[in-house]
């Protein structure tokens, strides 16, 4: 990365190195300025990178380890491809439109991921199974974890820096990782690998190709496993394929059943509705209630003003800033949802001194927990509150990552433990509550990993055979 | 009977274009000479074709005739005139917008044609006389049969890998990817090359994409490779740019033509890279212009504007063909006719069906 004009120039980080390409384009922050001109690399370039990772041996596991803690210490203190960390998290701010804390909370959460992800990864290693053959040689014989494939295809979103965390738990286990970052926030991808290969992991081991829509299909499909997030369209394209773990969406739903109408309660989805900007997909995105849920959605909309209050205009406002076009479209597309607004839709967007609108918070209230804004989400506070009863079951509930249950009824909890649309059942904690000790769409390593049997000839089987 | 002063001209080596054009128009639009098509048309025209056209920039006054060579007998498409002479060859468009169009290609255009690209072969450094591998449409499609032709000028052995185009297009618009026909087509090429010694080699860029993937055949390549024809379908530069730096010691050429005007373009220096390349026309027969896809007039020179392109010969009069492509307009070399192209590619969409871009 070096600066041409005001443009960041945001080079490819090949197999080979850095290389710019004639075909580029610019990245804008959400007040329309442009930051940084990005290479964009051509189908060619994609698959000659994919071959030379497979042609690469990973390094050994504990050299991952060292270098992984080393890079994220220089993700953090180096000055990389001409950007310090201020200067990197000030251009992340501009294009993903977090407000100044979280922003800065979530790319040092980006660092925490680059030096835990091996231990983070090893989580999901079943009891049964070993980390090295060698281990299982030595003793009676056990199921040692091995990779599924050598390469990996990352195609990311931008909502979140911290979506790099997948990719890095492939990078611990071994693979070859091919990062496809978003072209709305590529930089933390950019300072990721740079990071990584200032730490000493080679230019096989991990690349950052920018490409467009038909360039990451064409990683996916030649890598050996790939990850992607997307909404339904990306999840109709790659949901089948074994090879394919589809990110999103999140679609996540709070539960709250009689006697539960509480400050705590409702002090817990207002987090879950505002947490990481609004913008992730664990966060809250309709409220079913048994009992008078216009009365919690009140209270929800009287909490949420009041946290809002005072801030929307200045660097700790609460809501993403996205660009005017952005915030038109999701307006207008509420005032056509059939919904009852509990804060006046004229009073969730907020023009910011800094360029663009802050969005947020939006409650919405409808008659019935089957309309379509409750299977819904939207890349902001906005949540719909809808009425519950026992008979509708964990129905209305279906089709979510994640969905917290303010409840004692044990009987539903284990329904929604055994749903298979329901990802993650949180009791009580909010939907946006999540941690490096949890899964968040399953276990990575359980997509990365399978189990092979090792077991060696020893001298008392064979006694015992003849 | 005299022969007929277009007959004549044809075969003269620079005929005057406006007096060329003035002769080509009597053929077309006489009854005795003329396609029945083209006679049909005219009567719906509101200009006298002889008598109004003055030169190459009125041919735009024609309608645009692709959806006739859809449908009409390929009987209705030859000019009485051509009677006496051997049955033309019909080769088809790849179907890229639609179904296919038919077009003549007569003795006399063949012939020429062929003397024209073995000259420009033989200037780009073609290695004459060795093995030469072309993975292009045969079949209903010109190239393979060409391409032939080329090789026995050219004393080269030819190898040949054939592909079809449509099944890519059918396969890529139905959203899938032709991962696996891709797959079969580098199998073969694979065959040949690790067998043969290649000199020479045209694809599409796609197709060689795939190839520079496997390195026992990049070897082989580059140990071997003196001259690459890149056809058929848009080749970026940052593309060319990895090529050129896998393949430094070969000679690259984008190809850029129309089956519509029965040939490809006049590279300008054979041995330029594609990203400088000007792409000529073979006036008067096959003219080139750059235009607004809206008004349909000329851009500016140095601005990005439509293709269209125009052939005149005794077999055949496509005087107003908008190209699925764009391109940056150019002068045309010094006494030449219409514009030169830089820099073609795709329209992002033509008359109102998206285009479809496969392995060609």
């Amino acid at each position: 990365m070096t600066t041409t004009g005001t443009l960041v120039e945001l080079p490819l980080l090949t197999h080979r190195g850095t290389h710019t390409t004639r075909a580029h384009e610019t990245v804008h922050a959400v007040d329309g300025a442009p930051l940084a001109s990005l290479s964009l690399a051509p189908d060619l370039l994609l698959g000659q990178a994919l071959a030379a990772q497979r042609r690469a041996a990973p390094l050994p596991a504990p050299e991952r380890a060292a270098r992984l803690a080393e890079a994220a210490d220089r993700f953090l203190n180096d000055t990389l491809g001409g950007l310090t960390f201020p200067q990197h998290l000030a251009l992340v701010r501009r294009v993903t439109g977090h407000n100044a804390p979280l922003s800065e909370e979530l790319s040092r959460a980006v660092a925490t991921a680059v030096a835990e992800a091996p231990a983070r990864a090893d989580r999901a290693r079943p009891v049964g199974s070993l980390g090295s053959w060698r281990e299982a040689a030595a003793g009676p014989g056990s199921g040692v974890w091995t990779r599924r494939g050598e390469t990996l295809a990352a195609v990311l979103s931008g909502n979140t820096p911290t979506i790099q965390n997948g990719w890095l738990q492939a990078l611990a286990l071994g693979y070859r990782v091919a990062v496809r970052p978003s072209r709305r926030e590529p930089f933390t991808a950019h300072r990721v690998v740079a990071a990584l290969r200032a730490a000493g992991f080679r230019t096989t081991d991990a690349v950052c190709l920018p490409t467009g829509h038909a360039g990451a299909e064409t990683l996916l499909r030649r890598a050996d496993l790939g990850l992607v997030w997307g909404g339904d369209d990306v999840r109709a394209r790659y949901g089948a394929e074994p090879t394919i773990k589809v990110g999103g969406p999140g679609r996540a739903k709070t539960l709250v059943t009689r006697g539960h109408h509480t400050r705590r309660t409702v002090a817990s989805i207002a987090e879950a509705v505002t947490a990481l900007s609004g913008a992730a997909c664990v966060n809250t995105s309709a409220v079913l209630v048994e009992g008078d849920h216009a009365a919690l959605a009140a209270a929800l909309a009287a909490a949420l003003t009041e946290e809002a209050a005072g801030r929307q205009t200045t660097d700790r406002h609460l809501g993403p800033r996205v660009n005017e076009a952005t915030a038109e479209a999701l307006l207008s597309q509420l005032r056509r949802a059939g919904a009852h607004p509990e804060i006046p839709l004229d009073r969730i967007a907020t023009p910011h001194p800094e360029g663009g609108v802050v969005l947020g918070p939006a409650v919405l209230t409808v008659g019935d927990a089957h309309h379509p804004l409750v299977g819904g989400e939207l890349p902001f506070p906005c949540v719909t509150v809808a009425p519950w009863a026992p008979a509708d079951g964990i129905a209305p509930l279906r089709g979510s990552l994640v969905v917290t249950a303010h409840t004692e009824d044990e009987a539903l909890i284990e329904a929604l433990l055994h749903e298979p649309t329901v990802g993650n059942v949180h009791l009580g904690a909010p939907t946006s509550h999540g941690g490096p000790h949890l899964p968040h769409e399953g276990y990575l390593g359980a997509f990365l990993m399978r189990d092979k049997a090792v077991v060696a000839l020893r001298e008392e089987a064979v006694v015992a055979a003849r | 009977m005299a022969q007929h002063p277009l007959l004549a001209l044809e075969d003269t080596a620079n005929p005057d274009p406006e007096e060329y054009l003035q002769a080509a128009l009597r053929w077309h639009f006489s009854p005795e000479t003329g396609s029945r098509l083209w006679l049909d048309l005219a009567r719906r025209l509101d200009f006298d074709p002889v008598r109004d056209i003055r030169g190459y920039a009125d041919l735009g006054r024609f309608p645009d005739i692709a959806e006739h060579l859809r449908d009409r007998p390929v009987e209705d498409l030859v000019p009485a005139g051509l009677v006496d002479e051997p049955v033309p060859a019909v080769f088809e468009t790849g179907g890229t917008t639609g179904s296919p169009k038919r077009l003549i290609y007569t003795d006399r255009w063949v012939r020429r044609a062929l003397e024209w690209k073995t000259a420009e072969l033989r200037a780009a450094g073609f290695p004459e006389g060795e093995p030469w591998l072309v993975a292009m449409p045969s079949g209903p499609h010109a190239y393979g049969h060409t391409s032939r032709l080329q090789a026995r000028a050219l004393g080269s052995v030819l190898h040949t890998v054939d592909l079809d185009p449509r099944w890519v297009k059918k396969e890529t618009a139905a959203g899938r990817r032709p991962d696996a026909y891709l797959t079969h087509l580098v199998d073969q090429l694979g065959h040949v090359i690790r067998t043969q010694r290649i000199a020479a080699l045209t694809t599409t860029p796609p197709i060689l994409t795939e190839l520079l993937l496997h390195d026992a055949l990049v070897d082989r390549l580059r140990a071997s490779l003196r001259y690459l024809a890149l056809a058929g379908a848009h080749l970026d530069d940052d593309t060319y740019d990895l090529i050129a730096g896998t393949l430094p010691d070969t000679v690259i050429q984008n190809i850029y033509g129309s089956t519509m005007v029965l040939t490809t373009a006049r590279l300008r220096t054979p041995t330029a890279p594609p990203p400088a390349a000007l792409y000529d026309g073979y006036p008067p027969f096959v003219v080139f212009a750059v235009v607004d896809p809206d008004t349909h007039r000329p851009v500016p020179y140095g601005q990005r504007g439509q293709v269209r392109m125009t052939h005149v010969s005794s077999g055949l009069f496509i005087p107003n063909n908008l190209e699925r492509d764009s391109a940056i307009r150019a002068p045309a070399p010094e006494g030449g006719v219409g514009d030169a192209l830089n820099s073609p590619q795709p329209l992002a969409a033509f008359d109102g069906e998206p285009v479809i871009q496969g392995v060609y």
